[in-house]
C-alpha cells in the first residue's frame, strides 16, 4: 500500500525551551485507508495533525504529503488536497448559514458562483442535510453542525480527510451518522481516513492504529492486533473495547482464555464452545 | 415511605413565553426523585433533560405545575428570591464546567461559593480545601491558576467549586464529555463516593455503560415527556422502549444476550456490567471444569 | 437552548415587505427619514404617519412589536417635548412661571419634534424587524463598494462583520450559561449594589473572556484549514438580486414624495 504522509523524525515544540509536544516520531500513512491516531488527552495527537495539514510548522524533522516535502512552497498545495473537521462544531461553522458555510472553502477558490451553488446542494446531500440549506447555525444541533462541516471539506473534493476529535462532542446518535458517512466514504471513493481520538470505541471502523503517548510513537499496527492487547490499552491510560477487558476480568477470576480469541465475535464463539 | 427530595408536579415549560417565539419545552410533567438516590437521566439531543435540571435549580420558572426540592416549592407566581431557595441545598455541575472558571488561584474559584452563601472567609477557605481533597486535587493546586491546569484538572476544580457548598442533592450535566478514559473515571469513582456518603445524585448522560454500572434509578425524557422511570434493569429489558427512545444496550446487556443467544445457560437476569457478566461466566466456567 | 435573545428584533413573516432586497428597504426607510426631516407642518406629518402606518400593516409584524422598538425611548421623547413645550418661545403666549413659558410656537415645536421622534424610530423599527441584521450588512456593504478604490479592504471588512453577526447568538448562549452556572453557585446578579453587582459580573466576564479568545483562536485555525488567506481574490456565494418588486418599492416612494410635495404646496397655499 503506498504511504500518502510520510514523516520522520518530526519534533514540535510550542515554546522553544519547553517539553516537545511530539518528540522524533517517524511514521508512515497508507493511501486509501482508514488510519486512527489514539491517546489520551495532551499526549500530542492533535499536534500531529496539525502539522500534517501544515497548521503548524516542525521544529524539527521533516514530513512529506501525497508526495510533496511540507515546505513554504507546497504548503498551500498540500493544504487543498486535505480536508480538515475540528472538535468545537461551533468554532469551525463560518457562514451565517448551512449553505454559506459550505461554500466557505469554494469562495476561497474562486469557484464561479454557479458551479458553487451546484457543489454545495451535491455536498449537503451526500451528508444528508440538504433540506436545512439556509438554517442558521443556531437552530442545528451539534451532530447536524459536523455534517455540515464534513459537506464543507468534501465540497473541496480532498484525497485526505482529517477528523480530529470530530466526534467527541456529539451523542451516541450524532456520532453513530458521522461514523457511517464516513466508512462509506472510504469504501467508495478511496479516500484517506484519518481520525485522532482518545474513546478507542471510536477507532472500531479503523484499519490501522496508531498509538501516541507523551509526544512519543508507541505502537503502529493493524486494528485488531492494537485493540486486543487490552493490558497495553490500560497502562497508557486508555479504554480497551470491551471484549479485552472481559477477557481481563475472567484471566483476574483464574480462567485462561485462548490467546486467539481476539475479537467480539470469536470470544461469543469460544464461549459457545466451552458453555453449551 | 421513602422521601422524595425532588418532585415535579404536572410541569408544563416553554421557553419564551408569551412572544410570537414560544416554544414549548416541557409537557405535564411528573417527577419524582428518592432521597439518596442515584438517577441516571437519559433522552435524545434536545429532549428538554437540561430544562428539567435548571427547572430542579431554580434557574428556570415553571410556566404550570410545581417544582420541590427538599422541601421548597415553587409555582409558576414564585419570584426569583423564591426561585433561588431551591438552590440552597442543590449543586449544579454544568456541561464542561471548567467554563466558568474564574478566579486567580485555584482555592479562590473554589471558594466562590461557599462565599455567595455568606460564609466567613476561613469557613469558606476550609469548606473549599475539603472539596479539593475530594476531587483528589491535594494543597499543592491550590494555589496555582486554574487556567494552567490540564482539562480533567480544571473539571475537577469546577466539581470542587460546587461541591464546597455542600449539597445534599448534586446534579451533573455529562460529567465525562470531552474527558480520556482515566479522567472520566475519576469522576465517575468521585461521584459513586458522594453517592456512598448519601448524597442524592442526578446524572445526566449518554453513556449506557454510566446507567447500568452506578445508577439504581433512570428516567428517560423524549420530547418533553417522561417516557420511563424505573430501575436500569427494567429499562434494558424493555427492547420496545429502548427502540421508542433511540437508545442502546450497554456493551455488557448486548454480549449477555448473544451468549444466550448463542445457547448458552446464563442464571438470572440479564448482567448489567462487565463485572455481573464475568462472575456468572466464572463461575459457570468453573461448575464445567468440576463436572469433567 | 432555545431561550435565544431576539436580535435587531428581527421578526420573520411571510409578507412583501420581508421579501424585498435589503438594499431596497434600507434605500426606502432612508428615503422616508429625508422626508420626516423636510417636513414642518402637520398635513406634511399626517401624511407621512399614514404611509407609516400602511408600512407597518404591510410588514404583518404584530403593533406590540413595534411598541417594544418604541418603548425604550419613550423617556426621551417626553422629555424632549416637555422641554420644547416650556422654553420654545414664538407666537402667542398663552402662560409663563419664571423662565417657563407655553406659547404657541412652543407648542407647535413640541408637536413637530414628537412627530420626527417617533416616525423616525418607527421607521427603523420596520427596517429592523424586517430585515435580517446580516442583509442589513450585505447592504451595507454593497453601499460601500466604492471604497474599494481607496484601498479600503471591503471584503475583508464584510467577512469580518458576517462573522461577528454569526456569533453574536453563540455569544449571547454562552453568557446565559456562564451565568446560569454563577447563579447556581449561589450568585446573585440582581441584588446588592451597584458595586457589588459589577464585582460579580466579573465572574462573568473573565470565563467570556476565555472562551472568546479560544473559539476565535479555533476559528482562524479552522478557516485556514480551508484555504482563506485574508487577500487572496475570493468569489461570493451569497448574492443580492435586485428584483422588479424592488424597483415597485422605489417607485412607490416616488409617488410618496409626490404626495408629500402637493401636501407642502397645500400648506403653503392656506398660509
Amino acid at each position: 500500500m503506498a504511504a500518502i504522509v510520510t514523516t520522520k523524525d518530526l519534533t514540535y515544540r510550542y515554546t522553544t525551551d519547553g517539553k516537545a509536544a511530539l518528540d522524533k516520531v517517524s511514521l508512515t500513512i497508507p493511501a486509501g485507508q482508514w488510519t486512527a491516531i489514539i491517546g489520551h488527552n495532551g499526549s500530542g495527537k492533535s499536534t500531529l495533525a496539525r502539522l500534517i495539514d501544515g497548521l503548524l510548522a516542525p521544529t524539527t524533522g521533516s514530513l512529506t504529503v501525497a508526495g510533496m516535502p511540507m515546505d513554504d512552497e507546497h504548503v498551500v498545495a498540500i493544504r487543498h488536497r486535505i480536508g480538515y473537521v475540528f472538535q468545537n462544531p461551533d468554532n469551525q461553522f463560518i457562514g451565517t448559514t448551512v449553505g454559506e458555510d459550505v461554500a466557505f472553502g469554494l469562495e476561497n477558490h474562486q469557484v464561479p458562483r454557479e458551479k458553487m451553488q451546484e457543489i454545495v446542494e451535491q455536498s449537503l446531500d451526500l451528508v444528508g442535510m440538504s433540506q436545512m440549506i439556509d438554517e442558521q447555525p443556531a437552530s442545528l444541533s451539534g451532530g447536524q453542525k459536523q455534517r455540515v462541516a464534513l459537506a464543507g471539506v468534501l465540497a473541496m473534493e480532498p484525497d485526505i480527510l482529517i477528523l480530529d476529535e470530530a466526534t467527541s462532542m456529539l451523542d451516541p446518535a450524532g456520532r453513530e451518522q458521522i461514523d457511517r458517512l464516513l466508512l462509506k466514504l472510504q469504501r467508495e471513493r478511496q479516500m484517506t481516513i484519518i481520525s485522532i481520538t482518545h474513546d478507542v470505541v471510536e477507532t472500531l471502523a479503523a484499519d490501522s492504529i496508531i498509538i501516541i503517548n507523551d509526544g512519543h510513537l508507541v505502537k503502529q499496527g493493524p486494528a485488531d492486533e492494537v485493540l486486543s492487547d487490552a493490558v497495553g490499552l490500560l497502562q497508557l491510560g486508555l479504554a480497551a473495547p470491551f471484549v479485552g477487558r472481559l477477557r481481563l476480568a475472567l484471566e483476574k477470576r483464574g480462567i485462561k482464555v485462548p490467546a486467539k480469541v481476539t475479537d467480539g465475535q470469536r470470544m461469543v464463539e469460544w464461549l459457545c464452545a466451552q458453555l453449551s | 415511605m421513602a422521601l422524595c427530595t425532588v418532585k415535579l408536579n404536572q410541569v408544563d415549560f416553554t421557553y419564551q413565553f408569551g412572544t410570537p417565539f414560544a416554544h414549548q419545552a416541557l409537557f405535564d410533567l411528573s417527577l419524582k426523585i428518592e432521597h439518596g438516590s442515584y438517577t441516571a437521566v437519559v433522552g435524545p439531543t434536545g429532549s428538554g433533560k437540561s430544562t428539567i435540571m435548571q427547572l430542579i435549580d431554580g434557574l428556570l420558572r415553571p410556566t404550570k405545575g410545581t417544582v420541590s426540592v427538599n422541601g421548597v416549592t415553587v409555582s409558576p407566581s414564585s419570584s426569583l428570591r423564591q426561585l433561588a431557595a431551591l438552590r440552597a441545598t442543590t449543586g449544579f455541575v454544568f456541561q464542561l464546567p471548567e467554563k466558568q472558571l474564574f478566579a486567580e488561584t485555584v482555592i479562590e474559584d473554589v471558594m466562590f461559593g461557599p462565599l455567595n452563601n455568606g460564609q466567613s472567609a476561613s469557613a469558606a477557605r476550609e469548606n473549599a480545601c475539603q472539596a479539593l481533597q475530594q476531587v483528589g486535587l491535594g494543597k499543592e493546586f491550590e494555589q496555582q491558576s486554574p487556567f494552567d491546569l490540564s482539562g480533567g484538572q480544571m473539571r475537577r476544580v469546577a466539581i470542587a467549586g460546587v461541591l464546597a457548598m455542600k449539597p445534599t442533592l448534586l446534579i451533573l450535566d455529562e460529567p465525562t464529555a470531552g474527558l480520556d478514559s482515566q479522567g472520566a473515571r475519576q469522576i465517575l469513582e468521585l461521584v459513586d463516593r458522594l453517592h456512598q456518603q448519601g448524597t442524592t445524585i442526578l446524572l445526566v448522560t449518554h453513556h449506557m455503560e454510566q446507567v447500568a454500572t452506578y445508577a439504581d434509578q433512570v428516567v428517560v425524557i423524549n420530547h418533553g415527556r417522561l417516557a420511563f422511570q424505573g430501575t436500569p434493569r427494567k429499562l434494558f429489558a424493555d427492547r420496545k422502549l429502548l427502540a421508542e427512545n433511540s437508545l442502546r444496550w450497554p456493551a455488557a446487556v448486548s454480549f449477555d444476550h448473544a451468549l444466550r443467544d448463542g445457547g448458552v445457560h446464563l442464571p438470572g437476569p440479564v448482567s448489567l456490567s462487565l463485572d455481573e457478566l464475568a462472575d456468572k461466566l466464572a463461575t459457570q466456567l468453573k461448575g464445567r471444569d468440576q463436572d469433567e | 437552548m432555545n431561550n435565544r435573545v431576539v436580535l435587531g428584533m428581527y421578526v420573520p413573516t411571510n409578507s412583501r415587505f420581508h421579501s424585498l432586497d435589503p438594499r431596497a428597504k434600507l434605500l426606502v426607510v432612508c428615503w422616508y427619514v429625508v422626508l420626516v426631516f423636510l417636513a414642518t407642518s402637520l398635513v406634511e406629518n399626517l401624511w407621512l404617519a399614514l404611509i407609516l402606518g400602511m408600512m407597518m400593516v404591510i410588514t404583518k409584524v404584530p403593533f406590540r412589536m413595534y411598541w417594544h422598538g418604541l418603548k425604550p425611548m419613550a423617556w426621551v421623547i417626553a422629555f424632549t417635548v416637555v422641554v420644547q413645550l416650556l422654553f420654545s418661545s414664538g407666537g402667542i403666549t398663552y402662560w409663563y412661571w419664571g423662565p417657563f413659558h407655553l406659547t404657541s410656537g412652543g407648542i407647535s415645536d413640541a408637536g413637530l419634534v414628537f412627530a420626527r421622534f417617533t416616525l423616525v424610530i418607527l421607521a427603523s423599527t420596520v427596517l429592523t424587524v424586517a430585515t435580517p441584521p446580516l442583509q442589513l450588512a450585505d447592504a451595507v456593504e454593497s453601499i460601500m463598494k466604492p471604497l474599494k478604490v481607496i484601498h479600503v479592504p471591503v471584503g475583508q471588512v464584510s467577512l469580518m462583520l458576517s462573522i461577528a453577526m454569526r456569533f453574536i447568538p453563540t455569544i449571547f448562549d454562552e453568557v446565559e450559561t456562564i451565568m446560569n452556572a454563577q447563579r447556581a453557585r449561589g450568585a446573585k446578579f440582581d441584588e446588592g449594589s451597584l458595586f457589588k453587582r459589577a464585582k460579580r459580573f466579573v465572574s462573568v466576564l473573565i470565563p467570556l473572556f476565555v472562551t472568546s479568545f479560544q473559539r476565535a483562536e479555533e476559528l482562524a485555525t479552522a478557516m485556514d484549514a480551508r484555504d482563506y488567506y485574508p487577500n487572496g481574490k475570493r468569489t461570493k456565494y451569497r448574492l443580492l438580486r435586485w428584483q422588479k418588486r424592488d424597483w415597485v418599492a422605489v417607485g412607490l416612494m416616488a409617488f410618496v414624495t409626490v404626495g408629500f410635495l402637493v401636501c407642502h404646496w397645500f400648506n403653503i397655499a392656506i398660509i
